[in-house]
């Protein structure tokens, strides 16, 4: 997949769950505090991402991953793309 | 008229040992941190209930000059606090006090130990504030405060006492989370408790358009908050409970509430907690059989609903709705053997949170007498050692260093990271499951 789909798709799963529009959230930001989730909502995004994209993220990286770039590499690395 | 109302936040643990710990754990201090970061809704409360022509400031602790600094000049200064920090607020209301300004303290501790306060304040309010607030603000402009008022102690949502809690006065300040309350008191009524049912006559509902319109108040000035419902026992009544969560669907909140067991035994209840919302339920198991249950409550509630707490868990986590569950270390039938048995009741369970807390004799419980009356308490007065985490007492069967030894480690076998996120996988598959 490349990797603008990959964004958008990521993207529109983002705003399903955070009920939120999130076009405008840049790569490096952190998405917990952007979009105000609690914890347990961080991993019901997580939870969706892996469903959607058919992958599984480390156990031990969950923590990590609270920008849209970490959650792109760790789909990447997931699927064990090249990154870009 | 100039109104200031101090909230005492912050409960810190005190034995070292534990309080370093909480350094290396990662869920170790998270919910006592959470409950120190949160408004005080009693406070809001009491600003509600203060005619509209007084000019009122609401100030957390940490708000406060320090001790060398000039106080923050008011008319009357009213202060809740738990029982934890019930010396530094009499420290701070004796500090008001020798400047001139007139204290008055309330809450739960002040309420069970109203002569102890009385020392400390010009003015003492007990029960809730519902029924006597109004009545102390008059008396003193009127120049004629007594010296104690007491509350409602039933009634307290009933349109000639209710008065909606201040949201706006959060505004601007930096709170993630909100508290709202639906209920006071709860029949179950434990030994241990030292909630709302010692200031409470009997269990006491608010309606749901009351809660509604609160939590609509809340949102108008804090941006997307966690709500948590500062309840004792949410969903006693099951049909108010499914009116209520119907009418949360629409509000697309998250949020988080205390209740007892007995959810579980509702479908269709369990389908509207997960629709409305409901990030997590607390409940408190307090032992993980029914053989160490007894005579916790006067009808051995708890004892009897112990063997479906597995399938209880499973039922409400099934829904995507996290269950925190909540055991106390140090039960008259507690022996050594507690700690693994506890370890290995929450591998079974699948639950998702934990929260392991040290019985607690607060003053002013059933618990606190008997354990008087036994010869049982460490000292006479151990107030800021009520932290849910320091041993105040004699167990039955064991030492207190075994009680403090085995809660350390059992906080290490339960709050470890390679737990932590073992949990955080268990609760990402239900969710996945349900998508």
């Amino acid at each position: 997949m490349k990797s603008k789909e990959t964004d958008a798709r990521l993207r529109a799963v983002l705003a399903k769950m955070a009920k939120q529009d999130v076009d405008a959230i840049g790569v490096e930001e952190d998405l917990i505090e952007r979009l105000g989730l609690d914890s347990l909502q961080g991993l019901r995004v997580l939870a969706a991402l892996e469903k959607s994209f058919q992958v599984r993220f480390e156990d031990g990286s969950l923590g990590e991953l609270r920008t849209i770039r970490s959650l792109l590499d760790a789909i990447r690395e997931a699927r064990k793309e090249p990154t870009s | 008229m100039k109104v200031g109302l101090i909230a005492m936040s912050g409960v810190r643990v005190r034995n070292p040992e534990l309080a370093a710990l909480g350094v290396t754990l990662p869920q170790f201090v998270s919910r006592g941190k959470v409950i120190a970061s949160l408004p005080s809704l009693g406070l809001l409360t009491v600003a509600g209930l203060t005619p509209e022509d007084c000019e009122i400031e609401y100030r957390e602790l940490a708000d406060l000059p320090g001790e060398k600094d000039e106080l923050e000049r008011f008319d009357l200064v009213g202060i809740s606090s738990f029982t934890a920090q019930i010396d530094e607020a009499y420290r701070l209301a004796d500090r008001y006090r020798d400047a001139g300004v007139p204290v008055v303290l309330g809450g739960l501790h002040v309420s069970l130990q109203p002569e102890e306060a009385a020392e400390h304040a010009d003015c003492v309010v007990l029960n809730g504030a519902e029924g006597a607030w109004p009545q102390v603000v008059r008396d003193f402009r009127a120049s004629r405060m007594r010296p104690r008022y007491e509350g409602l102690r039933s009634g307290v949502f009933e349109e000639q006492a209710y008065a909606r809690p201040r949201f706006d006065l959060l505004e601007g300040r930096a709170y993630n989370r909100v508290t709202v309350q639906t209920s006071r008191g709860c029949p179950l009524d434990c030994e241990f408790c030292a909630a709302s049912l010692r200031i409470t006559a009997s269990f006491q509902q608010k309606p749901v358009d009351k809660v509604v319109a609160e939590i609509r108040a809340a949102l108008a000035v804090v941006e997307r908050p966690f709500f948590e419902l500062a309840d004792d026992n949410t969903f006693i009544n099951k049909k108010w409970g499914k009116e209520f969560l119907r009418a949360l669907r629409p509000l697309g909140i998250r949020w988080f509430t205390e209740t007892d067991v007995s959810v579980a035994d509702d479908e269709e209840l369990l389908d509207l907690l997960a629709e409305s919302g409901c990030s997590q339920v607390l409940i408190g198991f307090e032992n993980p059989d029914a053989g160490g249950l007894e005579g916790l409550d006067p009808h051995n509630w708890k004892q009897r609903r112990a063997e479906g707490y597995l399938r209880a868990i499973d039922r409400i986590q099934s829904r995507g709705v996290s269950v925190n569950g909540c055991f106390i270390l140090g039960l008259d039938s507690h022996d050594p053997g507690i700690f693994e048995r506890v370890r290995d009741f929450v591998a079974r369970s699948g639950l998702l949170e934990v929260q392991v807390t040290v019985q607690t004799p607060f003053p002013g419980t059933p618990l606190y007498e008997r354990l008087r009356r036994e010869g049982r308490l460490l000292t006479e007065r151990y107030w800021d050692q009520c932290t849910l985490f320091d041993v105040t007492y004699r167990p039955k069967h064991m030492s207190v260093a075994e009680l403090e030894s085995g809660l350390r480690w059992l906080f290490s076998e339960l709050y470890n990271a390679e737990e932590f996120t073992q949990r955080k996988r268990r609760y990402m598959e239900i969710v996945k499951q349900r998508l």
